[in-house]
């Protein structure tokens, strides 16, 4: 006789506070003042701080009562980008630092997220719990052991544990720590290697570009000693007339195919052995092959077959676990993993979420249907990286930018606008000048902070 | 013991024997008004006769061997049944049908209405919005009127004395003010400020605020004209955007006040950095 069903259960329970409980999707979730929405992100990279800012800033535009809390393991963020002017000693390292304490109304936590929920909707951190009504998750990159075949390159994992081999692509202590190994290589033989991961990886010219700065560095300081770069791709992946260019003024030897097996420290040097050769360097800088923070690991089925977290671009809502959004370099769309960028997705993201609350969506689909698709317009986003390619004297930089655009009709894919792809035609000192200015707004854009670096 | 055992072994026995009441099949009914049910008598000893408590509540017709129960209103009524065996009795339990609401669902534009009927109503009738923002509910007369106001979803209960009903609502945006706010200028032209300061306090590029929409829009044509003869990073920025997106940006540009962004930069932006 009773047609109370599961669906009449949903509903009738979607009435009380029993639905985190339940994880099932509540129709009549209320944003309002008495009971603000709780949006939690992992992560003060340029993709989570970003969100943190904006987030707050449009809800109080809009009257709309959120809470936001930003978790990072670290109090201060070392930012990567122009980290490699820290390796070549022309920035302090501590230029590059950042705290959130601009970032007013986020509730800034520093702590190791320890666990994620995603049936209760709660985040461990620290011995706290922090349950939220979407979260974001905005970790960054780690690393892999393995070459660009899929086979472990041996002695790797070992030689970064020990750190006598130090990728610096974090930013932060760790540069220092390889611009100290940079300046024992002796002039006459010394030689400097990088190796470069199969893409994708962050920052596509960045490689690239620690090999010119620490080719001028050693150029300038070490007469006779040499860069030589290792690629696990087939060519130089960004910027190649500009990086082709470079290398040949400054004497890099380039060799791509160059997938490591193994690497090995005796008599004060390195030995690799790649598919390409044996090799010897006095300095052995690896850039290992690299996934979406481990942090995701602690969401079950979050990742795709390459290790990164598939999302659906116009609110960066995981297409695998409802109510968890991952933007900057951990996600999977076809952009590029760089902080410019990564900052761009914050902001569509803390957009989109805003919307969802207004419109008691509970993910995508239901938002999508609720304002309806053909009505959502364009998400657009841009990305530029600024290369710095002689650092000592008559300074110049590179840069390179191009605009994607994910709509209806592109599946909401990130598709290249090829007509905005631009490259420096070559590397100049305005370009050098220009790479200050856009990482000083970039830095105010996500941290709020002023900070002179040039 | 033993002197025990044969008259438990009767006990036991006199069904066997034939010496029980007959049998109802089913031996109690659920039903609701206007419903009709037909019931079994087996193992009928002698006559049939029967009673009726509450015939208000549901007429019981004997044809023996079978009672034909027709249910009226709600209530309970004892049917019950009596021959040479003794007698059986079969309880009738009618209950009200619940409320129904149609439909269960309700797709509206923001502005448009929409009703929902209420059936079968025992007591008063309610009817609330889980968001009266999204969409608002007036009842009168069994027929609920729901109203979208903006792009979102809402459930409306719907409740009597005994019932809990929800319809789900969703409501899409119209395209004009009762949707979502459009914030497609602002989400655009947050994508420039990565390079241009918004609110200052940092040096960098030309500000881009404190211009009008026409300087805005006629720079970024400019400067997409010259993309292919003149490579700056600008000028390949400005090909990303289509005529529409520019408008959409420049409006917001040109509606955040200029005081305070780019003081940073008030004496020229990049021109005058030293680094
Ligand atoms: C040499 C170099 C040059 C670069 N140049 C450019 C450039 O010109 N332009 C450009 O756009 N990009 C550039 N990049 C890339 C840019 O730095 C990265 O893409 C960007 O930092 C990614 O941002 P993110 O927010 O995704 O991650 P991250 O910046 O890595 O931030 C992730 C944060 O998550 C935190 N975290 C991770 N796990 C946990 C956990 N379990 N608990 C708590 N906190 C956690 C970390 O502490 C970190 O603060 C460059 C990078 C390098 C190395
Ligand atoms: C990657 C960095 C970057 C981004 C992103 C960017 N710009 Fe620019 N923009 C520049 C640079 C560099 C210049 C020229 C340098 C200067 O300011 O004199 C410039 C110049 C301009 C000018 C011309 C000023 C003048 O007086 O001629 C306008 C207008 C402008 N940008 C608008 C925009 C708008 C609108 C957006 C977003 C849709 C945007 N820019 C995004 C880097 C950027």
């Amino acid at each position: 006789m009773s047609s109370f069903n599961r669906r009449d259960f949903i509903r009738v329970t979607g009435l009380g506070a029993a639905t985190a409980a339940t994880g099932l999707p509540s129709l009549v979730s209320k944003a309002n003042a008495a009971n603000p929405k709780n949006v939690v992100i992992i992560g003060g990279g340029f993709a989570g701080a970003t969100t943190a800012k904006y987030l707050v800033e449009w809800a109080s535009a809009e009257g709309l009562s959120i809470k936001v809390t930003l978790i990072d393991r670290n109090a201060t963020y070392a930012s990567p980008i122009l980290s490699n002017l820290v390796l070549v000693g022309k920035l302090p390292e501590t230029s590059l630092n950042f705290t959130y304490a601009a970032l007013t109304g986020v509730s800034f936590v520093q702590a190791e997220v320890s666990d994620i929920d995603t049936v209760l909707k709660q985040v461990t951190a620290g011995g706290n719990t922090y349950a939220y009504d979407r979260l974001i998750v905005a970790p960054g990159i780690d690393f892999l052991d393995t070459n660009g075949l899929g086979a472990p390159i041996i002695g790797l994992r070992e030689a970064i544990d020990s750190r006598t081999i130090i990728p610096a692509w974090k930013g932060g202590t760790d540069v220092t720590a390889l611009k100290q190994q940079l300046t024992g290589i002796p002039s006459g033989t010394g030689v400097f290697i990088l190796s470069i991961p199969k893409a994708p990886y962050r920052c596509p010219p960045g490689p690239y570009e620690r090999a010119c700065v620490v080719a001028d560095w050693l150029n300038q300081n070490r007469p006779g000693a040499k860069v030589i770069v290792l690629d696990a791709n087939a060519d130089i992946t960004a910027e190649k007339h500009t990086f082709s260019t470079a290398f040949s003024a400054m004497g890099v030897t380039y060799i791509p195919n160059a997938h490591l097996s193994s690497v090995s420290y005796a008599n004060n040097q390195w030995t690799v052995i790649a598919s390409t050769g044996n090799y010897v360097a006095n300095v052995l800088n690896v850039l290992p092959r690299q996934r979406a923070g481990l942090l995701l690991d602690k969401i079950p089925g979050i990742l795709n077959a390459s290790l990164f977290a598939d999302v659906h671009a116009l609110t960066y809502e995981s297409t695998q676990i409802p109510g968890v959004h991952v933007i900057g370099d951990a996600q999977a769309t076809p952009q590029p993993k760089a902080g410019h960028v990564g900052n761009g997705e914050g902001k569509v993201c803390a957009d989109a979420i805003l919307k969802m609350i207004r419109t008691n969506s509970q993910d995508t689909a239901q938002y999508i249907a609720n304002v309806g698709e053909s009505r959502i317009p364009a998400v657009v986003t841009n990305s530029a990286c600024y290369s710095p390619i002689k650092a000592s004297t008559a300074a110049t930089a590179s840069y390179l930018t191009v605009g994607f655009r994910a709509d209806q009709s592109n599946g909401w894919v990130p598709t290249k606008i090829s007509a905005s792809l631009g490259e420096a035609p070559s590397p100049t000192g305005d370009n050098w000048k220009d790479m200050f200015d856009w990482a000083e707004n970039l830095f105010y854009d996500t941290f709020n902070v002023t900070r002179n670096v040039g | 013991m033993s002197t025990r055992t044969p008259l438990f072994l009767l006990a036991w026995l006199l069904p066997v024997l034939g010496v029980q009441a007959a049998s109802l099949s089913p031996s109690s009914l659920t039903m609701s008004p206007g419903q009709v049910a037909v019931v079994t008598v087996t193992n009928i000893k002698g006559s049939l006769s029967m009673t009726n408590s509450s015939p208000a509540v549901a007429a019981a017709a004997l044809a023996s061997p079978r009672i034909t129960v027709s249910a009226l209103k709600a209530g309970s009524t004892t049917v019950t049944v009596r021959d040479k065996g003794g007698s059986k009795s079969l309880r009738v339990t009618v209950t009200a049908p619940p409320m129904t609401v149609s439909p269960e669902s309700l797709n509206l534009t923001a502005g448009q209405s929409g009703t929902v009927t209420v059936s079968n109503p025992n007591g008063s009738v309610r009817a609330a919005s889980s968001n009266s923002s999204i969409a608002t509910v007036i009842l009168s007369n069994n027929l609920v009127t729901v109203q979208g106001k903006m792009a979102g979803s809402a459930a409306i209960t719907i409740r009597d004395s005994k019932t809990s009903r929800t319809v789900a609502v969703t409501v899409t945006s119209n395209g004009g003010g009762g949707g979502v706010t459009s914030t497609e200028g602002r989400l655009l032209a947050a994508q420039c400020f990565q390079c241009h300061n918004a609110k200052g306090g940092s040096t960098g590029f030309d500000r881009i605020t404190g211009e009008s929409v026409n300087e805005i829009v006629s720079e970024m044509k400019e400067m997409q004209a010259k993309a292919a003869s003149e490579p700056e990073i600008m000028h390949s920025q400005a090909m990303i955007y289509t005529d529409a997106e520019i408008t959409a940006l420049a409006q917001y540009l040109a509606s955040l006040s200029g005081s305070g962004s780019g003081g940073g930069n008030s004496n020229g932006g990049k021109d005058n950095d030293d680094d």
